[in-house]
């Protein structure tokens, strides 16, 4: 029984040891997994003067889904808090010695929610008859297209590149106001634009 | 080729650049928004003796026709008699900045003033401090060869019908004549006799205006509709609705010696 009793403590401690190894090993891949490929900080865009987000690279590297928040301060037309989902498709990769990534044109699609008591997903219906103002106030469709410039770093670190972008959105209102003013308006005036910096994890 | 195209594209993001960077489309103004818009066209009215013959063209609901908008200020600008311009409510359609900009740039071309009043859909979002960086507060008055214009908001659906629009503490400190001015003009955008119009105020109101001394007419717009000229109990104050810009038609409005013609002209 005495000799049996080492191998037994040896046993429980394997055990434990693996346990708190393939738990530690779980939760490290659980926050892998949810780690942002990506922040990012942007100027304008009709997402807030200075927005924040994170993003995650999907298809390959090929298009990234993010979540960012913005605001508007009093001074510069605000105050507004805008939360936004945006989906990019970078369709065309320019490859320059391996330094640099070119992505000409990136075709973006974002909805952004502006919160307060100015703004609501749908009119009162007890105000309102239903259709009186058929849109939301609240929720604006945005479609656009970016233009990127990554500079991928060769530094043994985490941080593998960066991008400076700039992106042109209009949205659902303003392109409804453009079809019906097609021949007064340019097509360029309903568009408007925001810069950015990316760093890529 | 390829690259031919790339760099038609920048060049179109920096095209766009003159002006563009855009916080948000509910901001309230930018760096290129003009201000206090109204005051500033009230100053240029010339002064004018008090029973002349005065010339108003009268229209609302601009929204976002900017085509109708434009021939609106060639027509006027092309005619030499009229004193100035009364857009009556509905300057934009979504409360967006883009809009009231947009309609200003045109108004802004008439050689004559053009003076602002508030529409439903302008208060709509952050329409309502668009209106106000732009074009001033949203119940004012001004005087014109002898005659005091009150202008003031009618728009009690966007307030829950909570019967603070009309103001009638408002109207009635403003609804008085003074040593310069003994007749008045109302302007506002919802007629009284609408269904937008808070109705526990409707009768109030109507009964404030006829029982103004001086009170010439009390003109609105709003309904997008031949010109109509409807009386309280059939007699008194006339309450003329006009037809709307973006339906081609103004109310040109004659005064003398506070007698008052209203005649629809479309265009």
């Amino acid at each position: 029984m005495d000799k049996l009793l080492p191998k037994k403590l040896i046993f429980r401690f394997v055990v434990i040891l693996g346990l708190l190894t393939s738990s530690a090993y779980a939760q490290k891949s659980f926050l892998k997994r949810i780690e942002p490929d990506q922040v990012n900080l942007q100027y304008a865009g009709s997402i807030g003067y200075f927005s924040g987000g994170i993003g995650y690279n999907l298809l390959n590297e090929k298009a990234t889904l993010s979540a960012h928040y913005g605001y508007v301060p009093k001074n510069k037309g605000g105050w507004m808090s805008i939360f936004t989902a945006k989906f990019e498709y970078k369709p065309f990769a320019i490859n320059i010695k391996e330094k640099i990534i070119i992505h000409p044109i990136n075709p973006v699609f974002f909805p952004s929610y502006t919160s307060g008591d100015n703004f609501d997903y749908q009119f009162k219906t007890s105000q309102y008859k239903e259709g009186y103002y058929f849109w939301s106030s609240a929720l604006r469709l945005h479609l656009g297209a970016g233009t990127e410039v990554k500079i991928i770093s060769h530094l043994n670190s985490s941080l593998k590149s960066v991008s400076l972008y700039a992106e042109a959105n209009t949205n659902d209102l303003y392109a409804i106001s453009w079809l019906e003013n097609r021949t007064t308006t340019p097509f360029y005036e309903m568009f408007k634009l925001g810069y950015g910096v990316r760093v890529n994890f | 080729m390829f690259y031919r195209k790339i760099c038609l594209f920048l060049l179109f993001i920096s095209f766009c650049g003159c002006n563009a960077d855009e916080y948000s489309p509910n901001q309230k103004f930018n760096s290129s928004t003009p201000i206090n818009v109204n005051a500033r066209e009230i100053n240029t009215l010339p002064s004018k003796a008090a029973g002349t013959t005065i010339k108003i063209a009268v229209s609302g609901d601009t929204q976002r026709n900017y085509k109708e908008s434009e021939d609106f200020v060639a027509l006027i600008n092309s005619r030499k008699d009229i004193d100035f311009v009364i857009l009556n409510g509905d300057i934009s359609d979504f409360g967006l900045l883009l809009e009231f900009n947009g309609i200003y740039k045109k108004y802004d071309k008439l050689t004559i003033p053009f003076i602002s009043v508030i529409g439903n859909h302008d208060l709509v979002a952050n329409g309502s401090d668009v209106y106000k960086r732009m074009f001033g507060d949203l119940n004012f008055t001004f005087n014109y060869a002898g005659i005091k214009f009150v202008c003031h908001d009618t728009n009690g659906r966007e307030y829950d019908f909570n019967g603070t629009t009309p103001n009638l503490e408002w109207l009635r400190k403003n609804l008085t004549a003074d040593l310069k001015a003994d007749r008045l003009v109302a302007f506002s955008h919802v007629p009284p006799t609408d269904g937008d119009f808070d109705p526990i105020l409707a009768d109030p109101y109507q009964n404030l205006i006829n029982q103004t001394p001086g009170m010439i007419a009390s003109i609105h717009s709003h309904q997008h509709q031949p010109q109509i000229i409807r009386y309280q109990n059939g007699t008194g104050v006339p309450f003329i609705v006009t037809n709307a810009i973006i339906k081609r038609a103004f109310t040109l409005i004659t005064i003398t010696n506070g007698q008052i013609v209203a005649e629809e002209i479309n265009f």
